[in-house]
């Protein structure tokens, strides 16, 4: 799925590991890995809490980019 | 985007399920020509039964106490070496040591369910056979058996839960399955959910070439109609739960769980 996210890099920003991060934003610590893998879209819910934590818009830690197999 | 039309799919699609009708038609036919040989000319199928019998009946005895050292020895192993990368691994972020940890976990789980179903398999072998000495003695070692399955899964929950604090339940408690499901995350939920449709799906496929194995037996065997029906009750269940619970999720939502 095109999404792409910049969690690893806010998640250092804030000085926490990734199980502080899923304590944080109430999921697992394989959770918040899958997600800065890009091997999972979290939930609207999820992500606006994310960014939240995270003190950015969701835009600036979620962006989504139309795949070119789409287009046609 | 590609719009696909109702029509162009069945279409695609038609060609190849006449195919495999056609296909399932030869097979059954050249299955049903093989049976009507065997009565003429092939091996006395009465004599197989007897031989699968008496292997079964000598085997009863011994069957929950070997298979049990068996698995729970490699669930032990398995334990031993997953509690080993966990105490190195420290709660960082490397996902391959977690990932390997659980893996093993997984294994000694399957394990685990694994003997559990033989223990009752061969329980009901000894229901079946009643053998002269030691009943009570085999009875007393299935039930350890299953302690020691209850027990393992028990050191598999409890380290799942060091690694994922978040985790709830315990396999002591008769709605841990429920509590557990109830604390995983909505990427595990997601998961589960996979992994159940991928056992729907499994399942269906198995039992129905079990209906053919079994109407095939029939005809050589006196088997009767007790395992078809039965088999039919399991599958007529599980197609009945889920459709009732996607009409139920399709009307209440996902949080009406």
């Amino acid at each position: 799925m095109p999404l792409y996210n910049r969690l690893k890099e806010y998640r250092a920003r804030l000085g926490v590991n990734q199980q502080e991060m899923g304590r944080m934003a109430g999921v697992s610590r394989q959770t918040i890995s899958q997600i800065e893998r890009g091997d999972y879209s979290p939930s609207v819910t999820l992500a606006l809490k994310l960014a939240k934590l995270c003190g950015a818009a969701v835009e600036d830690l979620f962006s989504y980019q139309e795949d070119q197999s789409d287009e046609s | 985007m590609k719009v696909k039309t109702e029509k162009s799919e069945n279409r695609k699609a038609l060609p190849k399920f006449f195919l495999t009708m056609l296909g399932s038609l030869l097979a059954g036919g050249f299955l049903g020509f093989l049976v009507g040989f065997s009565r003429i000319l092939g091996p006395d199928t009465g004599e197989i039964g007897r031989w699968l019998d008496g292997t079964l009946r000598a085997a009863t005895p011994w069957g929950i106490p070997v298979t049990s050292a068996l698995t729970m020895g490699a669930c032990f192993l398995l334990y031993r070496s997953a509690a080993k990368k966990f105490a190195a691994w420290g709660g960082g972020d490397e996902d391959d040591v977690s990932q390997s940890v659980e893996v093993l976990l997984s294994w000694a789980l399957l394990l685990s369910a694994v003997q559990l179903l033989l223990s009752l398999f061969f329980m009901t072998a000894i229901g079946t056979y009643q053998p002269e000495k030691g009943v009570l003695a085999m009875v007393g070692v299935f039930l350890l058996s299953c302690a020691c399955v209850i027990f393992t899964q028990q050191k598999v929950v409890d380290l799942e839960r060091r690694m994922n604090p978040e985790k709830h339940g315990s396999v002591y408690d008769a709605k841990f399955q429920k509590k557990w499901l109830d604390s995983c995350d909505e990427s595990e939920r997601l998961q589960i959910g996979e992994a159940s449709y991928r056992a729907y799906m499994v399942t269906t496929r198995v039992c129905l070439g079990l209906w053919m194995v079994l109407t095939v037996l029939g005809m050589v065997f006196e088997i009767g109609m007790l395992p078809v029906t039965v088999l039919l009750l399991v599958w007529g269940l599980m197609q009945v739960t889920y459709t009732l619970e996607c009409i139920r999720l399709s009307k209440n939502g996902m949080a009406a769980q």
